[in-house]
């Protein structure tokens, strides 16, 4: 599986017209040419506006690749941007072998070399004002067509992703994704000196995007997320990983989350750190917030679930019998060498110690006492199920229920320890905006973003600053600086009494426009984003815009934060659920779930445990479909939910609340 | 060692775990449709499978790995062909790929099924539908094109020959698929027969002839592999054509090749003669509810009246005959009375 183990801080949307971020560019990882052993991943892409083609900004970021954070913004092509010679070629960016860069800029069939400028060497603060600094060309161009029509003539699909090995001896091999047909996907293969077509290596759907490993080795994103370790001198598929999923969902104008395609999505690989670095366009947070950043994984060997016990042969008196679990990752590929904890019960006991092989089967040795019966449920426990054949004189039943540990999955889950606080019963919070003094996530603003002079067409308008803020507030009949967790409602309603909605370039507010000729931003799901225009009738800035933009929503200081800090457990709550049928219909049902979930929390980490819960619906004195997390603060709780009202499982953090007397866990 | 080289002998087999319903990795049922369950067989990898259905009903010719406890992980789309086993390589072929060609011989590999060239870019003889099996003198296919048999195809790709014994199956099969066996010079040959269910017997390539019988499951199966690493056939259930799944999602089951002991037969004497100074031997015959033969059951011989019982424990054979001795000294007379007991 693929294990996150780094992550950049997100892209910042730095004006105000800013309005999404359309689709990756190019992505490298740069070693530093002054500090050993660091490195600044350098990634460019491309930011829409309202209008996504009258506004683009075409903009490069540098992050440290230890820190993760952002050490330089440049702008490389839109609006009050520098301009950058050949700015399409970075759409196509490779690294060959030798450390050298190549740009590509397929609509004229030519590729050439180049290095980055100062966009290396550059300090925060520090401005870049030439802009050949960021690209600058260093060799002669090639035209690719050598490569496009093989000895065989066989057609590389254009404008999509390659590597260049120009070490490898024998010429070097560039390696592109191919096209041979419909639904017929390869990694095909060329002499990088000659043009001569060495091999196709079909992959088993569309390649996204490749990128170069250590020696002989790329590693190749093919469009259902699955990532591929290729050894492309031996034409050898050493291995395969889920990508995990898409953050937050389908982005703006992209795939669905379940694929991925090259628009919107960059790899690069970190070899000092070891790093696979992906880089997906992300959607943005409710308010507008962008949550694009560059994330690193190590394909590890990770188990995410064990198979049933399955006996290998019949169990009968005085025999010893071998039963057969496997740990699997996401790729139902074998993981090994995990101590499998076995349970007998019934006529049986273990005998030994079983451990995973390569294939990740492990053989649990049980000695049958009596004459038992068996057959494997999908719930682990055996059960006699009947069989076609005559029914042996059975006296008794084994049932084998097996586990491994299985470490975190990401940098999120490790696990955190600390001083737990001890209190009383107290029931569950109730959600965020529920009433009382709850901490709110959002509040009412009124931040102006810039843009021309404000000036309504209406007469009686406001005219000063403060005079649109409160004419805002009775409109939407609100007040600055107070709870404004229905933001999305307010604004929503707001278009539904007639207010302009998005108004275009060069479109001159009129008395027809309702509200002043105020207008609302709401993005193309049909969400208000938490700002506001104010009409102009003069278009002041020259951003062919005639309005000035206010942020009206803003993060309340003192809410909790939208990401908690607990370790996530989902993978104990998937282990659980995959363990036996539960019935998560029932609260009975639910609570049992609950209560074998948190006995596999509490085992990673004591902070764990139940919420007290005196009200119904209810089990055993506990919440039926949440967990509790003690942070190491010894003041807070965090709260999350693992099944849902329809019987469902998740992982959802509910709130964080300002004491731990509701978390008990049972002695 | 083999159960019995009785061709046309039904043996039963016992099961051992299961019915487990087949479930996508999040063990969720409704995103993908396993259509055909099992597929192969890849040593040291799993069960592969061919056939999964998109959402939605749409058809997408996939390819997943199978646990044994029926978790799918879709792996991409498989290129419409029909898989076969190459035992030196240890690889899944394809007979076909381009569907209408049917000639052309592809060699998977199992982490992603990523395919690579393996032979000549057409092979004449081998036909669309009929997987098969690479042997460094010949290919072998098993189907229900032309005799209902086994035919060979020798490697220069032209001419095909009737491979083996008659068929030892019961009733009138419809296709029928090559898997790997229980050595590398041994496949498993599994056909489906009108009723949709399906017959499997081991076949040896050197010698060419059937290694077992042919077993019976007493359910309706719409597939099977025999799971080399670890000794068990896998049976696939398919819902659509299997009303009693009641249209739930399909099912595999594992069973065990160990005939679950029902008869033991009356002793007999079948060397030597009861007098003094000789040894007698004496077998019994451990068979299971269909009369197919029981092996490697345990007996317990005791004895009463004059003579030395040599043997009181004994192991039956691949026939399920266990037999013993007893020495009758000189000077021993009288009846005596020997016993055989079957532990279970």
């Amino acid at each position: 599986m693929l294990k996150e183990v780094f992550r950049t801080v997100p892209v910042k949307y730095k004006h105000a017209g800013e309005y999404f971020f359309a689709g990756m560019y190019s992505m490298v990882c740069h070693p530093n040419p002054h500090i050993t052993g660091d490195a600044s991943i350098i990634m460019t892409g491309v930011l829409f506006g309202q209008n996504p083609y009258n506004e683009v900004w075409f903009r490069g970021w540098r992050y440290h690749s230890v820190t993760g954070k952002l050490v330089k913004e440049f702008e490389l092509l839109g609006s009050g941007s520098v301009s950058a010679p050949g700015f399409l070629s970075t759409l196509y960016v490779t690294t060959s072998r030798s450390g050298k860069y190549w740009g590509a800029e397929w609509a004229n069939a030519r590729m050439w070399p180049f290095h980055y400028g100062n966009i290396v060497t550059v300090l925060p603060g520090e401005t870049v004002k030439n802009p050949e600094a960021f690209w600058i060309i260093d060799g002669p161009s090639l035209d690719y067509h050598r490569w496009e029509y093989g000895e065989n003539g066989l057609p590389i699909i254009p404008g999509k992703t390659f590597v260049i090995d120009d070490v490898v001896p024998g010429g070097g091999r560039w390696i592109t994704s191919i096209g041979r047909g419909a639904s017929v996907f390869s990694l095909g293969v060329y002499n990088w000196q000659s043009g001569k077509w060495l091999y196709d290596l079909p992959m088993a759907t569309e390649i996204v995007y490749i990128t170069l490993e250590d020696e002989n080795r790329c590693y190749v994103l093919l469009q259902n997320r699955v990532v591929v370790l290729v050894d492309y001198v031996r034409g050898e598929v050493l291995g395969a990983a889920k990508l995990p999923p898409l953050e937050g969902g389908k982005p703006y104008g992209g795939d669905s989350g379940l694929d991925v395609v090259f628009d919107y999505v960059r790899m690069a690989w970190d070899k000092i750190h070891r790093r696979l670095l992906i880089c997906e366009s992300t959607p943005d947070d409710p308010p507008g917030t962008c949550t694009v950043r560059v994330r690193g994984f190590q394909m590890v060997p990770e188990p995410v679930r064990i198979t049933v016990p399955i006996p290998l042969r019949v169990p009968r008196q005085g025999r010893k019998i071998p039963v057969l679990v496997q740990a699997m990752d996401d790729m139902n590929q074998g993981v090994g060498y995990y101590v499998v904890d076995a349970q007998v019960a019934g006529s049986g006991s273990p005998v030994g110690m079983a451990v995973t092989d390569n294939r990740g089967a492990a053989i649990i040795q049980v000695a049958c006492e009596g004459s038992p019966y068996y057959v494997a449920s999908p719930a682990g426990d055996w059960e006699d199920t009947g069989s076609p054949e005559a029914t042996p004189p059975h006296t008794g039943l084994v049932a084998v229920t097996a586990s491994i540990k299985v470490p975190p999955t990401n940098i999120n889950d490790i696990p955190v320890s600390g001083v737990e606080g001890t209190g009383t019963a107290v029931d569950r919070p109730g959600p965020p905006g529920s009433g009382g003094a709850g901490n709110q996530r959002y509040l009412w603003a009124w931040e102006d973003k810039g843009g021309d002079t404000p000036q309504s067409p209406h007469a009686g308008a406001p005219t000063s600053m403060d005079g649109w803020r409160d004419y805002f507030c009775s409109i939407a009949d609100v007040q600055m600086d107070q709870p404004a967790n229905d933001y999305e409602a307010v604004l929503k309603g707001l278009a539904d009494q007639g207010m302009k909605v998005n108004p275009k370039p060069n479109e001159k507010p009129t008395t027809d426009w309702p509200f002043n000729a105020m207008s609302v931003m709401i993005d193309g799901g049909g969400h208000p984003r938490g700002r506001i225009w104010l009409p102009s009738l003069s278009d002041t800035n020259h951003d062919s815009y005639l309005n000035h933009e206010m942020q009206v929503i803003k993060d309340d200081p003192t809410a909790p934060p939208t990401n908690e800090t607990a370790p996530n457990m989902s993978y104990i709550v998937d282990r659980t659920k995959n363990s036996k049928p539960w019935d998560l219909k029932t609260t009975d049902g639910k609570g049992k779930f609950v209560e074998a979930c948190v006995i596999g929390m509490h085992d990673v980490s004591a902070a764990w445990g139940h919420v007290k819960k005196s009200t119904d619906p209810r089990y055993n004195g506990h919440a039926a479909d949440s967990v509790l997390y003690k942070n190491p603060d010894g003041k807070t709780v965090e709260l999350f939910q693992i099944v849902t009202d329809t019987g469902q499982t998740t992982w959802a953090f509910v709130e964080r609340a300002e004491s731990q007397t509701a978390w008990y866990y049972p002695a | 060692m083999c159960a019995s080289r009785d061709a046309g002998n039904a043996m039963a087999v016992r099961l051992l775990a299961g019915p487990f319903d087949t479930t996508v990795m999040d063990n969720q049922p409704a995103d993908l449709v396993i259509q055909a369950v099992p597929s192969m067989w890849v040593p040291g990898s799993g069960v592969m499978l061919s056939s999964v259905t998109g959402q939605g009903g749409w058809y997408v010719a996939n390819l997943g790995m199978m646990t044994l406890d029926g978790r799918v992980c879709d792996r991409g789309n498989e290129p419409m062909g029909w898989e076969g086993w190459w035992p030196a390589k240890q690889r899944v072929v394809q007979s076909n790929w381009y569907a209408g060609d049917g000639t052309r011989e592809l060699m998977y590999d199992h982490i992603t099924f990523a395919q690579e060239y393996t032979g000549p870019e057409t092979i004449p003889g081998l036909q669309r539908n009929a997987p098969y099996i690479r042997l460094p003198d010949r290919r072998l296919r098993y189907s229900a094109v032309g005799a209902h048999s086994f035919r060979a195809l020798l490697n220069d790709g032209v001419t095909e020959v009737p491979e083996g014994p008659p068929p030892p199956w019961t009733g009138t099969m419809t296709s029928g698929r090559i898997h790997p066996g229980r050595s590398e010079t041994e496949v498993f040959v599994t056909v489906s027969v009108y009723g949709n269910n399906v017959q499997a017997a081991f076949y040896d390539t050197v010698r060419r002839e059937w290694s077992s019988p042919v077993y019976y499951f007493g359910v309706k199966c719409y597939s099977m592999v025999y799971a080399t690493d670890f000794g068990v056939i896998v049976t696939g259930h398919n819902y659509v054509s299997d009303p009693e799944l009641n249209g739930k999602s399909n099912q595999i089951r594992i069973w065990s090749l160990e005939v679950e002991p029902t008869i033991i037969t009356p002793v007999e004497r079948v060397l030597g003669t009861v007098k003094s100074g000789q040894v007698v031997t004496y077998r019994v015959r451990v068979t299971g509810a269909h009369n197919d033969p029981a092996p490697g059951e345990l007996i317990d011989w005791t004895m009463v009246g004059p003579g030395t019982l040599l043997d009181p424990q004994t192991l039956t054979d691949a026939n399920g005959y266990a037999t013993t001795r007893v020495q009758y000294r000189l000077g021993d007379t009288g009846n005596s009375v020997v016993t055989a007991t079957l532990s279970c």
